[in-house]
């Protein structure tokens, strides 16, 4: 049990404290290398039919990287991935045939106008959602396919064959050049997809897929970072494309169609949405698994169709996701049974002050300076309106709250409050009225533009996103004030500097909320009270010199209360504006500084607490007897 | 009609290590009882086992001489005990009275009985009576709270569960709420479990109350006993 204990209140941190310790990422790289090597070694051990299969398997995992970017990492359902394979494949054919220009130039040519196409259709596709979305996608592949059906230049219905595999110009390459390139090709694709992983446009990739609204409220321009990893995920499929042809040495409008679409979702699918390996894993089960076992390749469409009926039936995270759970379980001494962990952080000691000294937000700290002297409104709405068909919901508001302030909103349910919060944060927009913010008028701005400009928020229903840890979480409110895009997040340690001062500052902020044993869990496997803490740990490391709390006591008991409204005094005291809307009436007038009371979208009080609270219709609509 | 619920030695959790680690509650009928325990002691666990969505791995739930454990949870609700999970599960694009009406789905009611029914239930949230013809999901979360309460208690239920009731309900709602919670149990002899984070509320309204800690009951006894106990004062009242 002691013994349990010390690795529990040990350093919060798992892989960076461990030393030495196996952690299933080192068994991962471990493996990856293990495989590397054997897979550089294939050619010498296995004939010249085999090389081609695994050529083919190589170039099919580059594609499903791509897939696996778009609806493993990015949440959108393409059903139409062969078509840009088949825009790379066709570049390189179409062009081979008709200049000199080298091989290898020719694949980049392949990325460029996959990539190309692929800004034209995400662009159209993504001004649709779910459903929507795939059928864009899937229209516009069959548009391509019945196109290099119909047109001459390729080739028609018989397609092109005789294609150079003089990639480098230096000769025709042999099977085995040829593997080794596409091998390369493929293992690179999956580490920096493995990368991009915990980085920070990955954490917001996830984190979009689980919440838009969340990614846009920490800054994410939900749209932007779509159509980026959308046209990437087709710049791969490109490249795979063009490598497919100079293997094959011959393309044709049957590897384009629905089934090859079809065929690399079940890839990804099968070996583990969002893991970056399972692309590889995948692909190796549907391609090389049947063509190398020749007796099964009449089964191949049975077995690919029960094995993906088993996966979302009985293991939703594919093989390649089962097995880094299995992993985590085997290799995790934290992971004790939940009975019997004595250190289950205690209510008394769940909130404690904060001895971590937070380094003071550069914004926070801005505000707090001018606060002292000027007490500058960062917000002031005015008259702000906002109607549902018949209902006002909100109806000519007027609120401010300055730096170094808590100005809490209260009021009977359906009082318009959280849309309130929703139309200052920009998930709505106003029908009328004014929102300044920090001397920036903003009704007009989008939510992630404002959250950037130094909003951040807590949901009323919690919002975290699932498939990160709680660390990983909190560490998504950096994603305004850092900047690791796709190719400093995937290549490994670009972005090292930026990453571990992101997760030193997260660290910290987790043991100020009493947060830092549960840092490597799950939100799911932690309790309401705590993903609610997890949100106000989010706010803090967004630094933003204004921050809205819609109902964070909700959930928390007394003692939890009490604490939170510690955490919220200091962050106030180091000049923070505070919106909090709360039913609590205990934590609001404990802290509250200037209270608002609305009542049928309309203020019905503002002012000092204690005068508020005293009102006959404020008793008469909201507090009852109790207060 | 009355049964009371009897929670003999659960174990339960989600596939993983147990998160209850041998439970027992019971709960007789017209008794109000709080459950009472910090963030992550196992109430919700302990509240969706007993509704049925999460399987038990040991021990057993009985209504009465009803044995509940494995049965599918719609067959526990007609058997008598209904929960009323923590984020309200209602359906967003029906209107309140539809939400409502959905309660006698499956039973035997005349168009009369449901309308008189209805309208108790009005007469207990007149907030819902204003909104009845809005759908569901564009009315406040507070709102939301009272349709899900509203509507469990249609059900008729023999003994109900409510996880964290007062989630995002206004002081005066909540005191509304906690009243109705005292006469359902005097008049209707039903068996109320109370998860609450509002300890103080929670303890003046009930009979009895248990302490959960890590999975296990620590403390139990009468709702004022626990509210004089040193222990319990200091976690959880912030006294």
């Amino acid at each position: 049990m002691s013994a349990l204990g010390l690795n529990r209140t040990g350093r919060a941190g798992g892989a960076s404290a461990g030393g030495r310790r196996v952690t299933p990422n080192r068994v991962l790289a471990f493996g990856a290398i293990a495989f590397a090597i054997a897979a550089y070694a294939f050619p010498n051990l296995a004939g010249g039919y085999w090389i081609n299969i695994a050529t083919i398997v190589a170039v099919y995992a580059t594609a499903a990287v791509g897939l696996d970017l778009i609806t493993g990492y990015g949440g959108m359902l393409s059903l139409g991935h062969a078509a840009f394979f088949g825009v790379g494949a066709y570049t390189v054919a179409v062009l081979g045939e008709h200049t000199t220009i080298p091989g290898f130039v020719l694949l980049f040519a392949a990325v460029g106008i996959a990539g190309l196409v692929g800004v034209f259709v995400g662009a159209l596709a993504l001004r649709t959602e779910g459903h929507a979305f795939a059928l864009v996608t899937l229209g516009f592949a069959l548009i391509l396919a019945s196109l290099v059906n119909g047109l001459d230049f390729t080739g028609g219905p018989s397609g092109i064959a005789g294609i150079s595999r003089d990639v480098f110009g230096s000769g025709e390459l042999s099977d085995a050049s040829m593997y080794l390139l596409t091998l390369v090709v493929a293992l690179v694709g999956v580490g920096l997809l493995r990368g991009l992983r915990s980085s920070r446009t990955g954490r917001a990739l996830l984190a979009l897929k689980a919440h838009p609204e969340l990614a846009a409220a920490v800054g994410v321009n939900v749209f932007a970072l779509r159509l980026q990893a959308f046209v990437i995920g087709a710049a791969y499929a490109g490249l795979a494309g063009g490598l497919f042809a100079e293997t094959l040495r011959y393309v044709s409008s049957d590897f384009i169609g629905l089934t090859q679409s079809v065929q690399f979702l079940m890839m990804v699918v099968i070996g583990g949405l969002g893991t970056g390996w399972g692309a590889l894993v995948g692909a190796i089960i549907v391609r090389g698994v049947p063509e190398a076992v020749e007796s099964l390749a009449n089964w191949q469409l049975f077995a690919v169709g029960f094995l993906t009926l088993l996966i979302v039936a009985r293991f939703r995270r594919g093989i390649a996701g089962t097995l880094e759970d299995a992993l985590h379980r085997l290799l995790d001494p934290r992971r004790a049974p939940v009975a019997l962990r004595p250190e289950v952080p205690h209510p008394e000691v769940a909130l404690p002050p904060a001895e971590v000294a937070i380094e003071l937000p550069a914004a926070a700290a801005a505000a707090a300076g001018s606060a002292r002297s000027s007490r500058a409104a960062v917000l002031a709405v005015s008259g702000i309106t906002r109607a549902f068909g018949g209902l006002r919901a909100v109806d000519g508001v007027d609120y401010e709250v300055r730096a170094g302030e808590i100005h809490s909103v209260v009021g009977p349910n359906g009082a318009g409050k959280s849309t309130f919060i929703n139309l200052v944060t920009g998930i709505d927009h106003p029908d009328g009225g004014t929102i300044v913010c920090e001397g920036r008028q903003m009704e007009r701005l989008p939510a992630h533009r404002r959250a950037r400009l130094g909003m951040s928020r807590t949901f009323q229903l919690v919002e975290l996103c699932e498939e990160l840890t709680i660390r990983e979480n909190v560490m998504l409110g950096a994603y305004h004030w850092t900047r690791a895009g796709f190719l400093r997040g995937a290549v490994p340690f670009a972005a090292r500097g930026e990453e571990r001062v992101v997760r030193n500052r997260a660290d910290a902020v987790l043991a100020r909320l009493g947060l830092s044993e549960l840092a490597d869990e799950h939100p799911s496997t932690v309790s309401v009270g705590q993903r609610r803490l997890v949100e106000v740990g989010r706010c803090l490391l967004s630094q933003s010199p204004l921050v809205f709390l819609d109902e964070p006591a909700a959930g928390l008991n007394e003692a939890e209360t009490s604490a939170l409204g510690d955490v919220l005094r200091e962050l106030r005291d180091e000049g923070v504006a505070i919106v909090l809307v709360d039913h609590d009436m205990r934590l609001i007038m404990s802290i509250s500084d200037r209270v608002t009371v609305l009542n049928f979208g309309r203020t019905l009080a503002s002012g000092d607490p204690a005068e508020v609270v005293r009102q006959e219709e404020v008793i008469h609509a909201y507090l009852g007897t109790a207060a | 009609m009355s049964a009371g619920l009897h929670v003999n030695d659960l174990v339960a959790g989600y596939g993983g290590p147990p998160v209850l680690g041998g439970v027992n509650i019971d709960v007789e009928p017209g008794e109000t009882v709080a459950l009472l325990g910090a963030n992550g002691a196992g109430k919700t666990t302990l509240s969706r086992t007993i509704a049925g969505l999460t399987p038990a791995y040991s021990g057993t739930i009985k209504l009465g001489d009803v044995e509940l454990t494995g049965r599918p949870v719609h067959r526990i609700v007609r058997d008598g005990l209904v929960t009323v999970p923590e984020g309200r599960r209602l359906f967003a694009r029906l209107t309140v009275e539809g939400n409502l009406r959905l309660a006698f789905y499956g039973r035997e009611a005349s168009e009369e009985q449901i309308e008189r029914r209805l309208e108790e239930a009005y007469e207990r949230f007149p907030r819902l009576r204003d909104r009845r013809g809005q759908a569901v999901g564009t009315m406040s979360g507070g709102e939301q709270q009272m349709l899900a309460i509203a509507k469990a208690l249609l059900l008729d239920p023999a003994v109900l569960v409510l996880d964290e009731p007062s989630t995002g309900l206004a002081p005066i709602i909540v005191e509304q709420l906690l009243d109705i919670i005292v006469r359902l149990a005097e008049e209707a002899s039903c068996g109320v479990l109370l998860i609450e984070q509002n300890v103080g509320s929670a303890l003046k309204v009930s009979d009895r109350a248990y302490v959960l800690e890590r999975g296990s009951v620590t403390i139990s006894g009468s709702a004022d006993e626990l509210a004089a106990n040193e222990a319990v004062r200091a976690a959880y009242l912030g006294a």
